[in-house]
């Protein structure tokens, strides 16, 4: 196996990925439009229909491919079906996470009434020109979520590996992660692995060219998806999907799908382990405490990388530099391998060599490699949030209203921060689970929780790992919730009483 | 986003960060460890409590294979932070001690190991091993070295797996038979196993799912490996792998201090506590069931141990083999990463 046919093989896989996430994705969005979900004070119904949408895209991949390496070894006999397991399990996440931008988005920029009158202006003949106007307003009107979307979809599963490595028999699914990780295994040389990395990076650029181009220089939207939720008829918001009764049927067979591979059947299989670990291992302190060290350890590396990447994010969308965004997004490109394998190089530097064993690497390694996908959904908040409507909340705040300061919070909240607050929580739920990064430059006292883990699985604990495994999942999750009620408690208390 | 918020934020993680390693004790000596961390956990533990030398240990990571603790204490040669290095194996400390990381000592522990398992100089010293097996399911094979043979002799070798031998005791496995049979023989041997369509995995782990869950008859492994299928109720057995001249492959851990640490006095005592009877004991009468290499109290031996240092006797001497290490290597490479 050569590394161009791996790099093939990933590319086709990763292009055919997000583009059959398209069409599910369409559905579950106007489901979850149709049901109000993300809007203030919406049902329980409609916040379980959101959380079940997004719940793929959580679900860590290692977990998944441990979960599922025993359905890939009885498919030993078949290749194919092999292939197709690991490009469904990528489906399901590439779903999950075109929603959350598709949420995220603006709908359209342009209205179908303005498209339509386009279409009035046809001339007689069709011309090349006007024929390219038409795509490019389409580009910059309904197609812009969905493309940006699939450029995101594409380059997650373009980078994809743990999954890859842990279903991996007779070399399928073929993934060029995997195939770099064996290179380096069989002790090649730094040099050559970055001479081999270029291929795939520029991939990953042509990946992300629908973002530069439509995020680049667009302009501030005033239609965002949470308009769309509060009025979901409206012509702007159609073209993110209609919610007929069939669709509303696909909609659900594809969650009860998606659920089925990253929840239900991972809880099936490990149900009888977890509550022995719960029972065995809820009395041993010392495990527990550990553990919970762990998990600390893990979330504060994964909050602080996640805030690092996102101020550089910001900062290069304001700046507008090509040449420097390339060069900072290169290393995050470059994979959890080769950044953190560069990186620990730079660090036996005589001159670096005191830095070598704190916490720096660590942090530096998991914000480069957060920083493309940070570039990516800085520039979705940037885009999908209205400074006019901003500055106006602003003006509320200074009002000696104590009540109207109140609700001025919870309006930026509404426009601003709640984005950058979920921007977080996904890039910190990446961070966290990044065990390449954390198994190659952690330091010595402080072990993250994602490198016991590993261990745990290597050894067939499954007591243990499934019990850990629940602890860790639960985190992220549970951390941004606390620090919702947090922000929800400082508003009343202290902003109310002020 | 605020920068006043930012600042918080970041000094609130920070401070998640570095608040546990307050309320720990300063470390006295840094091990790195390639041996399975719940076992080996419980063993520094109580090196912990009987010298009161407090101890960092940072394990080996499946995750990290392509760079590894031997590859990572070669990249901190100049500037060890590690005292010990306790691996798993001895071909990837053999290579080590090629590379002038580390240095000699000869204490009591040992003097107790015999010499097929030391370093003369005393670079590096082993103990409780592993072997190589086949694991076979027993509901689709009975396992004899005739019914084996006779499957591996077969056209069709689609119910048979073995890790990808770039890493691991796969890797040194084939050195083993480089070694035995030559660099062109087992690359004829390995070819013919392709041909005849044997299953590869990407770990000794994952060879024992496929044999363990019945996609496979049989499949090459670790001991260790195995005892965590039977310890899991899967229908298995195992058998010795042995080399054309009849001989096993024995793994043994081995522990070696590093040239230019910073704790000399402790790592001394970490080895010698390593090499100890107890140790080698209590490495017998875990899980994962390794073979005492020096003189232990056989009484105390769980009876599956006892057979296993039977097979251990007739172990084949790994001189040979870690000189061919970076030559089946290089050759492997080309199979498995051309570009």
């Amino acid at each position: 196996m050569t590394l161009s046919t791996a790099i093939l093989w990933s590319f086709v896989r990763c292009i055919c990925v997000a583009t059959l996430a398209i069409v599910p994705a369409a559905e579950l969005t106007a489901w979850l439009r149709s049901t109000g979900s993300g809007k203030t004070g919406s049902g329980k119904s409609a916040r379980i229909g959101l959380i079940a949408a997004l719940l793929p895209f959580l679900v860590p991949e290692l977990l998944l491919g441990y979960t599922w390496r025993l359905a890939a070894a009885r498919l030993v006999d078949n290749q194919p079906a092999t292939e197709l397991l690991y490009g469904l399990i990528l489906t399901i996440r590439a779903v999950a996470i075109t929603v959350a931008v598709r949420l995220m988005m603006p709908a359209s920029d342009l209205s179908e009434e303005a498209l339509h009158s386009w279409k009035l202006l046809r001339p007689v003949t069709e011309t090349g020109r006007w024929r390219w106007f038409r795509i490019r307003l389409k580009m910059n009107g309904p197609w812009r979520p969905i493309l940006i979307a699939w450029s995101l979809a594409a380059l997650v599963s373009f980078q994809e590996f743990e999954t890859a490595a842990l279903l991996q028999i007779d070399r399928h699914p073929i993934a060029w992660t995997v195939w770099l990780f064996d290179a380096h295994a069989s002790r090649q040389p730094i040099s050559d692995s970055l001479e081999m990395i270029l291929r795939p990076v520029l991939i990953e650029f042509l990946l992300l060219t629908p973002v530069w181009v439509l995020l680049r220089g667009s302009t501030i939207t005033s239609i965002s998806s949470l308009e769309c939720n509060r009025s979901p008829d409206s012509s702007f918001c159609q073209t993110a999907g209609t919610s007929g009764r069939t669709s509303n049927w696909l909609a659900l067979a594809w969650l009860f799908l998606s659920l089925s591979v990253c929840l239900f059947w991972p809880l099936a299989t490990n149900a009888a382990p977890l509550l022995r670990g719960i029972r065995a291992i809820s009395d041993q302190w010392p495990f527990l405490r550990q553990s919970f060290e762990q998990i600390l350890i893990s979330l504060g590396f994964a909050a602080a990388a996640t805030i690092v990447a996102l101020r550089i994010a910001v900062w290069l969308h304001f700046r507008q530099t090509p040449a420097l965004t390339m060069l900072l997004l290169m290393p995050g490109l470059c994979g959890s391998l080769m950044t953190s394998i560069s990186l620990l190089s730079v660090f036996q530097l005589p001159v670096l060599n005191g830095l070598y064993d704190s916490w720096l690497p660590l942090l530096l390694g998991l914000a480069l490699t957060l920083l493309p996908r940070a570039w990516l959904i800085a520039g979705l908040v940037l885009n999908s949030t209205s400074p006019l409507a901003v500055y106006s909340a602003n003006l509320l705040d200074e009002s000696p209203d104590a009540g109207v300061r109140q609700r001025s919070t919870v309006i930026r909240w509404k426009l601003q921060a709640s984005r950058w607050f979920f921007a977080g929580l996904i890039l910190s739920h990446w961070g966290f689970w990044d065990v390449t990064i954390a198994s190659t430059l952690r330091p010595i006292q402080l072990e993250p929780v994602v490198t016991r883990l590993y261990n745990e699985m290597h050894y067939g604990r499954t007591e243990a790992l499934t019990l850990i495994t629940l602890m860790a999942a639960a985190a992220v999750p549970l951390s941004a919730l606390m620090a919702a009620i947090f922000w929800r408690l400082w508003v009343t208390i202290v902003r109310f009483h002020a | 986003m605020r920068s006043s918020w930012s600042v918080l934020a970041l000094v609130l993680v920070a401070g998640a960060v570095v608040i546990p390693s307050l309320f720990r004790q300063p470390a006295s000596l840094t091990v790195y460890c390639a041996h399975d961390a719940i076992f080996a956990d419980d063993i520094i533990r109580l090196f912990e409590k009987r010298s009161g030398i407090a101890v960092e240990v940072r394990y080996d990571e499946e995750a990290n294979k392509s760079l590894g603790l031997t590859n990572l204490l070669i990249a901190e040669k100049d500037r060890p932070r590690c005292d010990v290095f306790w691996n798993n194996q001895t071909l990837g400390t053999i290579r080590l001690m090629d590379h002038g990381v580390l240095a000699p000592f000869k204490g009591t522990g040992y003097e107790r190991i015999p010499s097929p398992f030391k370093d003369v100089g005393g670079h590096w010293t082993g103990f409780a091993a592993r072997m190589r097996v086949f694991i076979v399911n027993s509901e689709q094979l009975t396992a004899t070295e005739e019914e084996v043979a006779e499957l591996l002799a077969s056209e069709s070798l689609n119910t048979v797996a073995i890790a990808i031998p770039l890493y691991g005791t796969t890797l040194t496995h084939y050195s083993v038979l480089a070694a035995e049979m030559g660099l062109e023989e087992l690359k004829k041997w390995h070819h013919s196993l392709q041909a005849r369509g044997i299953r590869e995995a990407r770990g000794n782990g994952s060879v024992k799912d496929l044999v363990a869950e019945g996609a496979c008859a049989l499949g090459f492994t670790d001991t260790d490996d195995v005892f965590v299928a039977m310890d899991q109720g899967k229908p298995v057995k195992m058998l010795p792998i042995r080399t054309t001249a009849g001989k096993t492959i024995v793994i043994p851990n081995s522990v070696a201090m590093i040239r230019g640490c910073q704790h000399p006095d402790a790592a001394q005592k970490f080895i010698d506590f390593l090499l100890s009877a107890e140790v080698e004991l209590l490495l017998a009468q875990s899980a994962s069931r390794q073979i005492p290499l020096g003189d232990v109290d056989r009484s105390r031996l769980p009876d599956s141990v006892q057979e296993l240092m039977n097979w251990a006797g007739q172990g084949v001497e790994m001189e040979a083999a870690a000189q061919l290490n970076d030559s089946v290597l290089e050759w492997l490479s080309g199979e498995y990463v051309q570009q």
